[in-house]
């Protein structure tokens, strides 16, 4: 046979049994693919459903599980203060739902939906309108825990902003500037994940069985959500045990 | 749940470009088992994979008003997974390697379903797909690459040549001798004496084969 023939793969096959084997993922984790294709449907109908204005004391509570920062958006929040990098626009899908939604009425809109939001609304949430006082609560819990060995987290991953501003701990310590952060998507929340870390490394979305209800509480309830962000989901987890409705995760890739 | 109230569409994708969420939802569904596989195979992990996937899914969604339906939805889809696989391997590349010690916790759900779906598929089956993924993540990057980008996410030459920055050429054989290796590697799992893996010149495969496989 020539070298030809050797770099020629329509004369190099794989059996089709070969083939079939390498399309096959089996098993495939039934809980991933309802949450991307919800969060995918959800990034298309579902944009109008967080297009609230920022002044509506939407809050979001970042907390870096580095043990060093503990930041509160809430309330009048100054976007002017924000870094431009973090705060975020309608996509053109959320302005568009945004312009259908004006154009038709609310009960058009749902209909528009298509049942996509009335199937999450489905979902169980215990405390649909968890006060930001819950979150801080979880937040203290979490804070107040020590970290274990399995979190540690390098000196030089610690992010920027918790370097510029010190750890304190307890509920009266400061509250850092970093600006509200609007998530949405998956997509979004990986994306404020490394913004908050400073890196532009992978931010692994943990939405096992807690993220999938928490995804659909930020779905449904606008930006009220915390950010965990975390090298150990189990962590996650735990404190998620106690309120999980608003908690999202990240844990860091390793 | 989307596979108990399908509907009849004639055509779900264009009922999906204009509006239906229920058409989306469905051909979202139905296209996310080959767009997981095609990001496994990339990937070698299924968290990162489902990852993976779910990314490539919102930008299948972002994307969609543009879709022309000159190429079936299905092919887009897997190219908008390879790309996305792509760029995660590419930024994975450049990550530092961070002190991190990780605690996976309780096992993850898909660890059940993988022992389910080996009893109900049976245990050779199982095997064949676990060989299978050693033997692929063995493989040089590039052939590797190559290889599923043809096989699994079924792209033309073309297209893998414009994913992957090279010459058309450079693909054909980068498939050839990818698929060769693979074949080859099975077949040496087999015991020498096996049913050959491939339809052509099967010849050794890389010496640095190791075992290895999907995390």
């Amino acid at each position: 046979m020539s070298d030809d023939l050797h770099d020629d793969p329509e004369q190099m096959r794989l059996d089709d049994d070969i083939v079939a084997a390498l399309r096959d993922p089996s098993p495939i984790d039934e809980v991933a693919r309802r949450r991307a294709v919800r969060a995918a449907v959800a990034t298309r109908y579902g944009g109008a459903r967080w297009m609230r204005p920022l002044s509506a004391a939407a809050a979001v509570v970042v907390v870096a599980l580095a043990g060093v920062v503990l930041v509160r958006g809430g309330g009048d929040v100054d976007m002017m203060s924000a870094p431009a990098a973090t705060t975020r626009t309608a996509t053109n899908s959320e302005r568009a739902v945004a312009d259908m939604a004006a154009e038709l009425g609310p009960e058009e809109e749902s209909a528009a939906d298509g049942g996509a939001a009335s199937e999450m609304a489905d979902v169980e949430l215990d405390d649909a309108d968890l006060p930001t006082d819950d979150a801080d609560a979880a937040t203290s819990a979490l804070m107040a825990d020590e970290q274990p060995a399995s979190t540690a987290v390098a000196a030089a991953e610690v992010p920027e902003a918790a370097a510029a501003e010190p750890a304190e701990s307890g509920d009266d310590a400061p509250m850092s500037v970093l600006p509200l952060i609007m998530i949405d998507t998956i997509e979004d929340l990986a994306a404020a994940g490394r913004m908050a870390l400073g890196t532009d490394d992978t931010v692994v979305t943990d939405c096992a069985a807690v993220g999938e209800r928490a995804i659909t509480f930020a779905i449904v309830n606008d930006v009220d959500a915390v950010l965990v962000i975390t090298a150990d989901a189990s962590m996650v987890r735990a404190v998620a045990a106690e309120s999980c409705d608003v908690i999202l995760s990240t844990s860091i890739a390793p | 749940m989307v596979r108990r109230r399908l509907r009849s569409w004639d055509d779900p994708v264009r009922a999906a470009q204009a509006g239906d969420a229920a058409a989306l939802e469905h051909v979202l569904d139905s296209v996310y088992p080959r767009m997981f596989a095609v990001c496994l195979r990339m990937l070698h992990d299924r968290a990162e994979a489902a990852d993976c996937t779910q990314e490539a899914m919102i930008k299948v969604v972002r994307g969609l008003d543009g879709f022309d339906h000159r190429a079936a939805f299905s092919t887009w889809c897997h190219r908008v997974a390879a790309t996305t696989a792509l760029d995660a391997i590419r930024r994975r590349s450049r990550r530092p390697r961070a002190a991190i010690v990780r605690d996976d916790g309780p096992a993850p759900d898909w660890e059940d379903a993988r022992a389910a779906a080996e009893v109900t598929d049976g245990v050779e089956r199982a095997e064949v797909r676990d060989r299978l993924s050693a033997a692929l993540a063995a493989l040089p990057t590039d052939f590797a690459h190559a290889v599923v980008l043809r096989d699994v996410a079924e792209l033309d030459y073309a297209e893998i040549a414009d994913e992957l920055g090279v010459a058309v050429g450079t693909v054909k054989s980068r498939i050839a001798r990818g698929r060769r290796m693979l074949a080859a590697a099975l077949d040496a799992d087999d015991g020498q004496g096996g049913n050959p893996s491939a339809r052509g010149d099967v010849q050794t495969g890389p010496a640095d084969m190791a075992p290895g496989g999907e995390r």
